[in-house]
């Protein structure tokens, strides 16, 4: 029988996370201040992060020691499993072998306490009492909301109002642990209550909950912000899924050909590929990539613009020409990680080349999630499905070269708590084409009195 | 419910599905500024903007390039702490 399950003892844990910046090649440039066009220094940063947390942020040390408080929380679900995915690999019939990385066995149901749990020992060791937040979906919020408990601070987390309505159960969950969920925008801040007072029905928006987010915790001596991604000290904290994943790599012998992580903001992505990322620097050869979301469909990836008037043209079934309407689309950088949302740390490692991004639309992606439900059993969270389809896409890249590989994907969370998504996709809600001219004038005739900007 | 809101798609920001009219109002008095990239392999979402938008409102919103997320925290505790002066 061919083993399914890695598994590490509480012993073999790492004990300290992985900081790349030591190892890059070419320097990061330091980010600017907006306002002075100086270097950013310690002190622009703390009125939202305690200076133990800044330190790493701007950290070129090596390892840094985990706390102990830290691991013996992350010793809850910690180490996560290494699977190997052998139902998959049949499916997909190709000559590789997939091992991923179980994420969804937090109590949260992804990556996120790894570093919320880190955050809010550090804002604790500093004497914070509060911890304020934003959130989308409510990934981070409910991370962080448990991680709060854990070390017995308060937890504020602005929920996009949208969301707060059409997502309850992530509410439930910061609620559960303790966190004070609040639809923003609220009237707590004077920057929810600008937009109240010029939009009182405004369904809010993630820009709108950070600003609510800084204001709640620059206003409070006691208080501090917390980010779930994007920044350096984040993505420190996410290395231990990657340091782990190596060493259960090793105990069977294997080292991986490709290494894949969804990446919207960065921190899952980096967190199982920057120690592998390190080996590359050192003479390695793997590749490392990071699958993002497009809106663009995959038969035309790739140089965009291109692509898609050679389509238009072939086909009388794709809209564009036949529409009339003179439509030229912007081109779409398929593939670029280097979004203003992104990690820097990521962003500069596809400048440098050491690891390539590659993009998947909605529905590629739902598709790829859902037959990995069907033969692995867990059902992925829907950014989870982003890297799923990057592992379908190698598969069969594998199968065309005729080579063997083998492939390690971070999983990086369960998506029970987003099967209304799952909904959207099987029941076709999602727009799933490119729409034709009635479709789009039945679509879109209601809103021509829509209120305009 | 208007027929825009027949129009989902899952945004890559939130995190969750929503309807074509949020994207139009995310940012309040416009559009997100993901709304073209989003949109446009489904119908010519900028020429339906353009119709919309009066130039100056158009410029307005090419304009509105999103910051690195460093800057615009830094910008946003700047902001917070004029709001929250004299508290």
């Amino acid at each position: 029988m061919e083993q399914r399950k890695i598994v590490l003892p509480d012993s073999e844990i790492p004990r300290q996370w992985y900081n790349i910046v030591a190892d890059l090649p070419t320097p990061m440039s330091p980010p600017l201040h907006p306002g002075t066009g100086k270097p950013v220094c310690a002190e622009d940063l703390a009125p939202v992060f305690p200076m133990n947390l800044i330190e790493q942020e701007v950290s070129t040390q090596r390892w840094i020691d985990i706390p102990e408080p830290v691991l013996e929380k992350y010793l809850l679900w910690r180490p996560a499993p290494l699977c190997r995915a052998i139902n998959f690999e049949k499916l997909l019939d190709a000559p590789v072998k997939i091992y991923y990385k179980y994420e969804g066995a937090s109590p949260a149901g992804s990556h996120k306490p790894n570093t919320a749990i880190a955050q809010a020992y550090y804002n604790k060791a500093f004497g914070i009492k509060r911890l304020s937040t934003e959130t989308g979906a409510g990934q981070w919020g409910s991370a962080l909301s448990m991680a709060c408990a854990m070390f017995g601070l308060e937890c504020r987390v602005f929920m996009v109002k949208i969301s707060y309505e059409q997502k309850p159960y992530r509410r439930l969950m910061m609620a559960t642990w303790g966190g004070e969920c609040i639809p923003s925008p609220s009237d707590r801040t004077q920057a929810g209550r600008n937009i109240l007072a010029q939009h009182p029905d405004s369904p809010g928006s993630l820009g709108i909950a950070i600003s609510e987010a800084i204001e709640d915790a620059v206003g409070n001596k006691d208080s501090r912000y917390a980010l779930g991604s994007v920044l350096n000290h984040v993505l420190l904290h996410q290395t231990i899924i990657g340091l782990e994943a190596e060493k259960q790599l090793a105990q069977i012998g294997e080292y991986p050909d490709v290494v894949m992580g969804c990446a919207g903001g960065g921190s899952n992505f980096a967190g199982i590929a920057l120690p592998f990322v390190r080996d590359k620097i050192h003479g390695k050869e793997l590749t490392i990539v990071g699958a993002e979301p497009t809106s663009c469909p995959t038969l035309t990836r790739g140089p965009f613009a291109y692509d898609f008037g050679d389509i238009a043209m072939s086909t009388p079934l794709l809209p564009m020409h036949t529409l009339g309407h003179g439509f030229v689309p912007e081109p779409i950088h398929a593939g670029g990680l280097r979004y203003h949302g992104m990690a820097p740390i990521v962003s500069h490692l596809v400048k440098e080349g050491l690891v390539e991004a590659r993009a998947y639309d909605q529905i590629e992606t739902f598709t790829a999630g859902v037959q990995w439900a069907r033969c692995e059993g867990v059902i992925p969270a829907p950014e989870t499905n982003h890297v799923i389809a990057a592992v379908v896409e190698e598969a069969k890249r594998a199968k065309q070269e005729g080579k063997q590989k083998t492939i390690l994907f971070n999983f990086s969370g369960h998506g029970m708590i987003d099967l209304a998504s799952y909904d959207s996709f099987l029941s076709g809600k999602l727009t799933q084409h490119r729409l034709s001219d009635e479709e789009i004038a039945r679509a879109l005739k209601d809103i021509e009195n829509f209120p305009k900007p | 419910m208007d027929a825009s809101d027949q129009l989902w798609i899952r945004c890559p920001r939130l995190g969750g599905e929503t309807v074509f009219s949020y994207c139009l109002r995310e940012a309040g008095d416009l559009p997100c500024h993901r709304i073209i990239a989003c949109w446009q392999v489904y119908f010519p979402i900028e020429k339906y903007l353009k119709d919309r938008f009066t130039p100056q409102q158009w410029e307005e919103f090419q304009g509105r390039r999103p910051k690195e997320k460093l800057s615009s925290l830094l910008e946003l505790i700047d902001e917070a702490q004029k709001n929250t002066e004299g508290q």
